[in-house]
């Protein structure tokens, strides 16, 4: 590889993995930070939209509203993996498990192994290309417009009266529902969103790739967490607004590291899954070492001011 | 503090950059992108590495081979896919869903680069070609089975009227043998169970299950999550005295009776055949796809002692000639 194609591929691959995996940390973030549950079904939901857009758009159906219906059906998956805990009891982990191994047989009808996109029809992507003349450059863009309309949108949504309310009854269930908020009602709202974002994440990704395969989702709720950790080890933990871009931060620079690995030129890519083990544990390792240096830092000075006195 | 880390990790960045930059010359350079690591995906690119040496392309001499495996990652393959593309004069990927990322990160940068396949059971199906002869710059090798021959095998041995077919229901090259396995077994009036499973760890259960319904034979499509766990089926089919036959050698021998096989390093040499001749000059769109065309009988004899089934004196005489 010379130097031109280095930056290249760094160029290209980066933003373009950035801008889809920044959707799906998202939706990881709703659950995971606001919610304060670890959704497992990720993994099976991620390519569940990516292939049922694709079949969609194999079928005849418009690839933006292939792509919409795939957003409305990981709803609903959200919704059913939610009534799993608010109304059947089922522990939110177990009911993201449940959901995940459910998911794999719809994924399976529906691809039958590997689906690809039939020949003459279109993605978003092919559609706006007669624009660029340029595959690459017409998905970047794209991504990039989606992305910054999720991230405002999320940005306005937590700061409604709504949005504070599912911030609430994730942070203090008993506080919030002495306040009168509905926090089951929330659970399922959150949920929901959070099923959206991968679903649209998922639904992006199949029509980038114009295949999706039963697999493709692996390890997707990793990606996520490892790009949530990441923004706060680098951003700290300051505003909800901060931690929407640090997000976009993060994931830039979770590609750009995962990248220049795969790069290297004598890498053997046996090493690459312990490889990324020992990335992500560094990540929340140096989280974790730094909410307790704050913690520490606090104390002294509590008791400076202490002795001063 | 954090301009300092910040400091340290753009110099970190760079040095390795320098580092990469050293690489670039003149050899043609080969990318290879193998899905997972797995011995009939290997044989595979040792075949296909082995037969361009045979034609003069030697790594690290006239040719520089770039491996990579993202051990079944799906967004890290798209990755590879993308730095493979980019940097290399050739690129072959081995399996459907390598083959797929490598045609889509070549489209994308509307570049011309050949791309090779191998190990894919039905290239028209998963999209990668529109027919043998037309498929401009991807060209390649599939590995579809001899189910039909392998079938034919069970009515070798005399009373086998019932067997069971075992496989990952998600792997789309297995679907495709079960029913080419379907369609055989209508002709020759053998009923055929469906022991589909999902997972490695269900494979136990989904065999005993069948052995309960009464198969007497038991028929292994060249599936990679079964070929993984020939071992431990092994005593089960032996006790039960089932005729297993699998349409992967390395199957047969780690558990099975016998079977016509695809030989992998064989189609892996066909494909280096094919990319010797792209290197020489020969327009990708001219070379005809192909299908594997040399099945060896493979005979686990292990399997007939341990249970004491005679062996039909043709097969032992087809298994001794390959």
């Amino acid at each position: 590889m010379n130097w031109a194609s280095v930056f290249y591929f760094l160029g290209t691959d980066v933003p373009l993995q950035a801008l889809v995996w920044v959707i799906v940390a998202l939706g990881v973030f709703v659950a995971f930070k606001v919610l304060g549950v670890a959704d497992m079904s990720v993994d099976a939901l991620f390519p569940f939209s990516a292939i049922l857009s694709l079949l969609l758009i194999n079928l005849g159906v418009p690839s933006i509203l292939a792509l919409l219906i795939a957003v409305i059906a990981s709803m609903g998956v959200g919704f059913i993996n939610s009534a799993l805990h608010v109304y059947l009891k089922i522990d939110p982990l177990l009911a993201g498990i449940i959901v995940m191994i459910a998911l794999y047989t719809p994924n399976l009808l529906m691809a039958k192994g590997t689906i690809s996109l039939a020949s003459g029809k279109s993605t978003i992507f092919i559609g706006l290309n007669s624009l660029f003349h340029n595959m690459i450059a017409s998905k970047i863009f794209l991504m990039a417009i989606i992305c910054l309309a999720i991230l405002i949108l999320a940005y306005w949504f937590f700061g409604t009266e709504l949005g504070l309310s599912l911030r609430a009854s994730g942070k203090n269930s008993s506080m919030s529902k002495a306040n009168g908020i509905n926090t089951n009602g929330m659970y399922i709202l959150g949920l929901v969103i959070s099923s959206a974002l991968i679903g649209l994440a998922g639904g992006l990704y199949g029509q980038l790739n114009t295949y999706s395969t039963n697999d493709s989702g692996r390890g997707s709720i990793v990606i996520g967490l490892a790009i949530i950790f990441l923004g706060e080890v680098i951003f700290g933990n300051k505003s909800f607004k901060f931690s929407l871009l640090s997000l976009l931060v993060a994931s830039i620079i979770y590609w750009l590291i995962l990248d220049i690995i795969q790069i290297l030129p004598d890498f053997s890519t046996t090493y690459l899954n312990l490889t990324k083990a020992i990335f992500i544990t560094l990540i929340v390792c140096v989280y974790e070492l730094k909410k307790t240096a704050k913690k520490k830092l606090s104390i002294r000075k509590a008791l400076i001011i202490k002795e001063e006195n | 503090m954090k301009k300092q880390l910040t400091i340290f990790g753009l110099a970190a960045m760079c040095s390795s950059l320098v580092s990469l930059s050293g690489c670039g010359n003149s050899l043609k350079q080969i990318g290879i992108l193998q899905v997972i690591t797995h011995d009939a995906l290997g044989a595979d690119r040792q075949g296909f590495i082995d037969q361009l040496e045979k034609e003069g392309f030697k790594d690290g001499e006239n040719i520089s081979i770039k491996l990579q495996i993202p051990e079944g990652d799906s967004p890290t393959e798209t990755s590879m896919a993308n730095s493979l593309a980019l940097s290399s004069d050739l690129v072959f990927g081995i399996a459907t869903s390598s083959s797929l990322a490598l045609k889509k990160a070549v489209s994308d940068l509307g570049a011309s680069t050949p791309v090779l396949y191998s190990a894919v059971t039905d290239p028209v199906a998963a999209g990668l070609i529109t027919s043998s002869t037309d498929h401009g710059n991807v060209v390649g090798t599939s590995d579809a089975g001899p189910t039909a021959k392998n079938i034919d095998l069970f009515t070798q041995f005399s009373s086998i009227d019932k067997i069971g077919i075992l496989y990952n229901t998600a792997e789309q090259n297995s679907i495709i043998q079960k029913n080419e396995a379907q369609a055989e077994c209508d002709v020759k009036g053998i009923t055929l169970i469906d022991g589909g499973v999902t997972a490695q760890n269900e494979i136990a259960s989904s065999l005993n299950s069948m052995i309960a319904q009464g198969i007497k034979g038991l028929f292994i499509p060249t599936d990679n999550t079964v070929a993984a766990a020939m071992v431990s089926i092994k005593e089960t089919v032996i006790a039960n005295k089932i005729i297993t036959i699998c349409a992967d050698a390395a199957a047969t021998k780690n558990g099975g009776s016998l079977g016509y096989s695809v030989d992998y390093y064989t189609l892996g040499q066909t494909t280096g055949k094919m990319a010797a001749k792209i290197l020489n000059g020969t327009d990708p769109s001219t070379i005809e796809c192909s299908l594997s065309d040399s099945f060896p009988l493979e005979l686990n004899s292990d399997f007939f002692t341990a249970t004491g089934i005679s062996v039909p004196a043709a097969i032992q005489a087809e298994a001794e000639a390959d």
